[in-house]
């Protein structure tokens, strides 16, 4: 991916230098700026962002090496040997002052009316490095608000402070460049082009990027304040990359994904289509166990699952299909296939899973699954299709199926004598079905998804699970419980266990720490 | 239906694509081709730019709207621009635009209803020795006063009625009795010969010079066959001897520059730096049009001498006329076989070829490396530096960028040699000087001086002195960007060391008895500048000329870096209401504090070019803006 900082692989040799008095030691190809935030010193910035090129624009980082008559912007200028920096001087501290001030001069310092409030890089270094009176008591260069300048996004070009980061997300990140400055001098705007919208698949990133409330998220806007948000990390279900994310919810409720760093796997980024895939947990979910379609306590309806299920067992085995999805996660995958082998003692595991869609060589992959390699793994080599499952529905040859995950669309069901779902949401099948228990989503749940590259990625639930849904693994337990005996299970993490130990997933694959939600009124600005 | 170029522009753009290394490059040009054939650059004639190109629609919109020259709505029939720049406003610039605000009822940036006049104010036209001046169409009328600007009107409002309601196709005819500004290098283009020793002046006065065969009369093209048989090496080193330096304004030693170059470099470009927007600045007017064939000569030489086979000549927007004799003189030498064919020289073959880059109305593109993404095609933003064009210019190849004044120098250095030139200079400082002298001066004008000719001798010897009897106030040394001196400080030199260390200059300050510092403890003088001397008479209001100054470099400014671009606009903001009579307590402190801001701080010297005038007439002049804000406490308190 373009614009990406990265330091040269092979050996380099390490630089000696001195900032702020304290000798350090870095490696060479860093820059000022970077080194700066290794050792922990602060120096603000707007322009600059780790995933993008650096025009050393803002002037914000502007520090003071010994030997040079001028400040020198830190994000440009790389480490050298015997460099002596600056970066609490005096002259910094007033130099850091004074481009505040610039920065500020015309920006409307609507922050109680503005969406970026309390995650705004302009609000918080205004606040850590100035925090004095405005000095321009004259009248400021009006722009245009509320520009509808994309299918998502909103722009206000008074608040823009001309950074460029949202033009180098669509330039270097989507390779599509739908923004660019017009004008000149204080008059300057960031713009599309004339009859032109900010339409890539990436736009929404220009929102993460953007220090100030000037590009703003539809889908966001006005909806809720930063600082109430939860930030949970997770992982983008919406395509097998398995784009690294942090849910931001509050009381239960999604309000948006943004992308988290991964440097393997999304960098900085994610799609458009990915961040808003979120809408679906709160959209027609099934809350409730049902029997018949009438809602039935948990108990009924898995003793009335169990005694569906355990009839065709003990009669005809060879007809009982499991369907799994490659939209669960690992565990729930694992503790279903237990159950196909053990208590359901069938070998016809079927794996099906949203649709195949477009794709792009950036991030979109064209498996709209987030654990396909999961799913297969644990499968193993007996793993049957959506393509057999749909010739084993046709002819007939399955007359009694234990459908679960999402399985919108697996074939016709009428020819089934017994269906048992497990899912998320009120589609067809549950409608069909004779019992339907309801499951949890993957924000709602602790788990992980193996993604296109094999890594196997953590989820961690950031909001309660709607209504009595349960996580996978845990109806699997209940499921087997009603059919004889538990698997055993009491928490995900156990289950990840069995499943490493029993499936070659990956090496090192890790169940990670478990992470809890933050406020983000207690995280740093985000950007 | 979807616009479409004409045949004859299609032509002019297979040509400009064979004048450049890469298709974006061409993108200024091929705006103007449009503009030229739909009048005015539309949506749909952007979207026509940018499919013939195959450029991003976003790019061609960021670079149109970045240069002014290109219109993004229909022109008045008649646009009359005004130019109220130093020269300008200094003898009654403002006048005229008063004048014609009052006559046609519209203020600047506007049009009158029947579509016939447009008003604009304009930030120097080049014709300062004939201030105050304005353009319509291809005529730049000049020494206007009411009684004339009527004259202009009333012609034009004659051809009108004429022309009916056809749009003429021609430009309107010149109205009668009304001078206006000559092309070449003439004593009515600005030029005032001198009895001295002159160098890149030296054909001026010979008829017809324009003409190729003239010039090989007076001895042309003899330098460059002569740098040919000495070989590279030793024309640089002759220039390293001359003590050349740039005449573009920083003053540095060309033949240092020229050593910056790699040794091994595969490519290297010659960037000939004509986008002279200085206020105050009129010389590359008059030396573009008076001997082009010395420019395109100079180029040549020192294109050799670097080994550059390829070389880029820069010339403002604003001097398409000249841009345009220079262009012809480069026409005859591809004819005359001087460019465009092998020629042998004491380092093997050698063959060049120059492009006319035509800029479009930015100042700022006169800063080098500007001027580099303007020939690549894109908005003139500065680089940050490291890389120095040296190392990585244009095209990203290692490259120059000289002055127009300083490559003419170059044909003389080689026929003359390195020694002689320093010797006919002063100290470190080689050669002649070319100063532009305006404003309140009897003669203003182009003149060829030595190198370290006094101010006082300059305004009183050679220009005849201050006009009506008054007294003078101060001088702007180099063009507006450098700090004035007050009338006690014009004893010394004019030469590039003397100015920023003379004794009997005082420093700059940010508040009195507080040096400003450039860092590392640097006073701040003046600077020789762009040898535009810009002089005021003690009946200046040297406030107001300090607020036009900053509204300068305020819509100048490129807008890529945040205190330039918020700073200058400040700084106009604030100065203009003092100047105004409207100032607040604490203003004068506020204008030094937000200059200061700005300097040393920014990506290119803009910051600089704007803060030390703020800075130096706040130093020498603080009485004038001291009283300016009494008057304005005062009238506050009896409101």
């Amino acid at each position: 991916m373009a614009g990406e900082t990265q330091t040269p692989s092979g050996p380099r040799a390490n630089v000696k230098m001195v900032i702020d008095g304290q000798p350090h030691e870095f490696p060479a190809g860093l820059t000022i700026l970077e080194a700066c935030q290794q050792v922990g010193i602060s120096v603000p910035f707007f322009c600059w962002h780790p995933g993008l090129s650096a025009p050393a624009v803002c002037r914000q980082c502007l520090v003071e090496i010994k030997g040079f008559p001028k400040p020198i912007p830190s994000c440009y200028t790389p480490v050298a040997d015997k460099m002596e920096v600056f970066t609490n001087s005096k002259k910094v501290l007033d130099v850091r002052r004074q481009m505040l001030e610039f920065t500020l001069l015309n920006h409307p310092i609507d922050c109680p009316i503005c969406d970026k409030a309390g995650e705004c890089m302009l609000q918080k270094h205004y606040f850590d490095w100035d925090a004095s009176l405005a000095r321009n008591d004259g009248s400021k260069v009006r722009k245009a608000k509320v520009v509808d300048v994309g299918r998502h996004i909103v722009l206000d070009q008074e608040r823009c402070i001309l950074c460029s980061r949202c033009i180098r997300v669509c330039n270097e990140v989507a390779r599509q460049p739908d923004l660019v400055m017009a004008f000149r001098g204080d008059r300057q705007l960031l713009t599309t082009a004339p009859g032109r919208r900010l339409d890539n698949s990436y736009s929404l990133n220009t929102v993460d990027v953007c220090p100030v409330g000037a590009l703003t998220a539809k889908d966001f806007r006005f909806s809720m304040r930063a600082w109430e948000l939860w930030a949970t990390p997770s992982v983008c279900p919406g395509c097998a990359t398995g784009c690294n994310i942090e849910i931001h919810a509050a009381r239960d409720v999604i309000r948006r994904l943004v992308p988290r760093l991964n440097p393997a796997v999304n960098k900085y980024w994610m799609c458009d289509e990915g961040r808003l895939s979120y809408a679906r947990v709160h959209h027609n979910r099934l809350v409730a166990p049902m029997i018949a379609g009438v809602p039935a306590r948990w108990d009924a309806a898995l003793g009335e699952a169990a005694r569906l299920l355990g009839q065709v067992r003990d009669k005809l085995p060879s007809i009982l299909g499991v369907v799994l999805s490659a939209q669960m996660t690992n565990e729930d995958l694992f503790a279903f296939s237990r159950l196909a082998t053990e208590h359901l003692r069938t070998d016809r595991v079927y794996l099906v899973g949203a649709p195949e869609g477009w794709c792009d060589d950036i991030l979109v992959s064209a498996d709209k699954n987030p654990n396909t390699t999961g799913a297969k793994l644990i499968g193993g080599p007996t793993l049957r299709t959506a393509a057999d499952l749909k010739q084993d529905l046709e002819t007939g040859v399955l007359t009694a199926l234990l459908l679960v995950g999402e399985a919108d669309a697996v074939g016709p069901l009428d020819s089934l004598k017994i269906l048992v779902a497990v899912a998320s949401h009120q589609d067809a099948p549950v409608a069909a079905a004779q019992v339907a228990l309801p499951l949890a989503m993957w924000a709602e749940v602790d788990g992980t998804f193996t993604n296109r590259q094999g890594k196997v990625q953590r989820l961690h639930p950031a909001i309660a699970p709607a209504g009595q849904t349960r996580s996978g693994w845990e109806i699997a337990d209940r499921l087997g419980q009603a059919l004889g005996s538990a698997l055993g299970y009491a928490n995900a993490k156990q289950v990840f266990s069995e499943t490493r130990d029993k499936v070659t997933l990956i090496s090192g694959a890790d169940w990670g720490k478990s992470e809890m939600s933050v406020q983000l009124r207690f995280a740093n600005t985000r950007g | 239906m979807p616009l479409e170029f004409s045949e004859k522009a299609r032509q002019q753009i297979d040509r400009l694509l064979t004048r450049y290394p890469t298709r974006q490059a061409t993108l200024l040009g091929v705006l103007y081709v449009a503009q030229d054939e739909f009048g005015y650059l539309s949506d749909e004639a952007l979207e026509l730019v940018s499919r013939t190109l195959d450029l991003p629609l976003s790019h061609v919109f960021g670079v149109a709207t970045f240069y002014t020259l290109f219109l993004r709505q229909p022109p008045a029939r008649y646009p009359l621009h005004v130019c109220t720049n130093l020269g300008c406003t200094l003898r009654g610039g403002h006048d005229v635009l008063r004048h014609l605000e009052k006559r046609l009822g519209i203020a600047p940036g506007q049009s009158t209803p029947d579509g016939l006049f447009s008003l604009s104010e304009e930030d120097g036209l080049g014709g300062c020795a004939h201030a105050p001046t304005m353009t319509c169409g291809p005529h730049h009328y000049v020494s206007l006063t009411p009684d004339k600007v009527d004259r202009v009107l009333d012609e034009l409002r004659r051809q009108a009625s004429e022309a009916g309601s056809r749009h003429p196709s021609s430009p309107p005819a010149p109205a009668q009795g009304v001078p206006t500004l000559p092309a070449c290098g003439s004593t009515e283009s600005g030029y005032r010969e001198t009895p001295g020793l002159r160098i890149v002046t030296k054909n001026f006065g010979v008829p017809d010079i324009q003409k190729l065969d003239v010039y090989e009369a007076q001895g042309g093209w003899q330098a460059f066959g002569k740098a040919l048989g000495i070989g590279r090496e030793k024309v640089v080193e002759e220039v390293k001897k001359s003590n050349l330096r740039g005449r573009g304004g920083a003053g540095f030693p060309a033949g240092v520059k020229w050593g910056f170059l790699p040794k091994d470099a595969q490519r290297v470009y010659l960037v000939c730096n004509g986008d002279e927007s200085e206020p105050g600045t009129f010389k590359d007017r008059v030396l573009l049009g008076g001997d082009p064939h010395l420019l395109v000569e100079g180029v040549a030489i020192s294109a050799f001498a670097l080994g550059c086979t390829h070389a880029f000549i820069y010339i403002r927007g604003e001097l398409r006329r000249e841009a345009e004799i220079v262009q012809a003189a480069i026409d005859a030498a591809y004819a005359a076989g001087w460019l465009g064919r092998q020629r042998e020289s004491a380092n093997g073959s050698f063959q060049l070829d120059i492009t006319v880059h035509l800029g479009a109305g930015a100042y700022i593109c006169g800063e080098e490396t500007a001027m580099l993404e303007s020939i690549e095609g894109k908005r003139g933003w500065p680089r940050n530096k490291p890389p120095f064009p040296a190392i990585k210019g244009l095209f990203g190849q290692p490259t120059v960028v000289n002055n127009v004044e300083t490559l003419m120098n170059v044909p003389d250095i080689v026929t003359r040699g390195g020694d002689w030139f320093a010797k006919a200079g002063m100290g470190k400082s080689g050669g002649t000087r070319l100063l532009c002298v305006s404003g309140h001066v009897k003669r203003a004008g182009v003149y060829e001086l030595p190198m370290g000719i006094s101010f006082r001798e300059l305004i009183y010897d050679v220009c005849g002195g201050i006009p009506h009897g008054r007294a003078l106030r101060g001088v702007i040394p180099g063009g507006s960007s450098m700090p004035p001196l007050d009338a006690s400080e014009i004893d010394v030199p004019i030469e590039f060391d003397a100015l920023t260390t003379d004794a009997r200059i005082k420093d700059v300050e940010l508040r009195p008895g507080v040096p400003f510092e450039m860092g590392s403890g640097r006073r701040l003088k003046t600077m020789a500048g762009s040898g535009g001397v810009v002089v005021f008479d003690d009946q200046t209001d040297v406030v107001s000329l300090c607020a036009r100054i900053m509204r300068f470099y305020a819509h100048e400014s490129c807008g890529q870096c945040t205190p330039c671009r918020e700073g200058t606009g400040w700084l106009a903001r604030v100065c203009t209401r003092l100047a105004e009579g409207e100032g607040r307590p604490g203003d004068i402190d506020l204008l030094a504090d937000v200059a200061n801001g700005i300097a040393g701080n920014t990506i290119c010297a803009l910051g600089e070019a704007a803060a030390w005038p703020m800075l130096g007439f706040l130093t020498k002049f603080r009485a004038d803006f001291e009283a300016r804000l009494a008057k304005a406490a005062k009238a506050a308190k009896a409101s």
